[in-house]
């Protein structure tokens, strides 16, 4: 059976849950699923964190972090457990946009985990729906800006995933 | 003679006001500033070799834009929630009594909205 990627992974939890809408819902999606997400102050370096035990799943958030950056390891660490993937517990660091793709070893599970996040905060068709196939100037920051808003995620989460679509147009 | 005055529970102020304060971006001289410390006695306060004050912490907290309370750890004993060996593996020394404290508090009423 061939392995289902994160993106499909992504699209078919939007599915089971019928969400079309933006921005996506992910605490709401994590507590459907049964995961507790819970938010409080943690180490600076660290976004967030997963506990899995018998039968039940915890989901710590960074409360110092952005609240887009909050969804974003909300969404990553639902990843890891959509995925079935096998470690027990994942101490989240944040995403390193630059390295992502350089990553080897033990940081495939977390690339991964990544991939889902972003395919399930920004997904393909939705952004389809948004700029078309013409894709997006990068230099242009305010579009940018208020379509980040849209999904609320970070500018450098967009940015990353309209590379990663091919839909990023730069000068 | 043991000492009484709990100097764990400083400790671990201590660690969280420095946390914040460089998830602040802020320097020990910036907060000393801003709460008309010293540097020096900001330093002692973080290593929890000096018992803050309480109206200390309320001019920290508001220093660094957070409630007073974010920066107590909770009642309970430490050894009531035991931390998976598999999650401290994966952190620093320095982050484990935070991460403790986290846990500690699970089962609160502090769940995300969206």
């Amino acid at each position: 059976m061939p392995k289902t990627s994160p993106e499909q992974a992504a699209s078919a939890l939007l599915q089971e849950f019928r969400i079309e809408r933006t921005p996506v819902a992910v605490a709401d999606i994590a507590k459907k699923r049964g995961v507790k997400v819970s938010v409080g102050p943690l180490p600076v370096d660290i976004s967030g964190f997963l506990i899995r035990e018998k039968g039940s799943a915890i989901i710590a958030v960074n409360s110092l972090h952005s609240s887009t950056r909050q969804r974003f390891t909300i969404a990553h660490e639902l990843g890891h457990l959509e995925m079935g993937h096998p470690a027990k517990s994942d101490v989240y660091r944040g995403l390193n946009f630059r390295n992502e793709k350089s990553s080897q070893g033990d940081d495939e599970l977390e690339i991964e985990a990544n991939r889902f996040a972003a395919s399930l905060l920004m997904p393909e068709g939705r952004i389809l729906e948004l700029v078309g196939s013409k894709g997006v100037d990068l230099e242009d920051e305010q579009r940018i800006q208020s379509l980040a808003k849209k999904f609320e995620v970070s500018p450098q989460a967009l940015i990353f995933r309209l590379i990663n679509l091919r839909l990023a147009t730069q000068h | 003679m043991p000492d009484d005055r709990n100097p764990a529970l400083y400790r671990r102020i201590g660690e969280q006001i420095a946390s914040v304060r460089r998830s602040r971006g802020k320097p020990q001289s910036g907060l000393a500033l801003a709460v008309g410390l010293s540097r020096t006695s900001v330093a002692n306060i973080e290593k929890g070799r000096h018992r803050i004050q309480i109206h200390t912490l309320y001019a920290i907290a508001a220093a660094l834009g957070i409630e007073p309370a974010e920066l107590l750890p909770p009642r309970v004993a430490r050894k009531d929630k035991p931390m998976p060996k598999d999650l401290e593996n994966k952190l620093k020394a320095d982050e484990k009594s935070s991460v403790s404290d986290f846990l500690s508090k699970l089962g609160g009423d502090n769940d995300a909205q969206d």
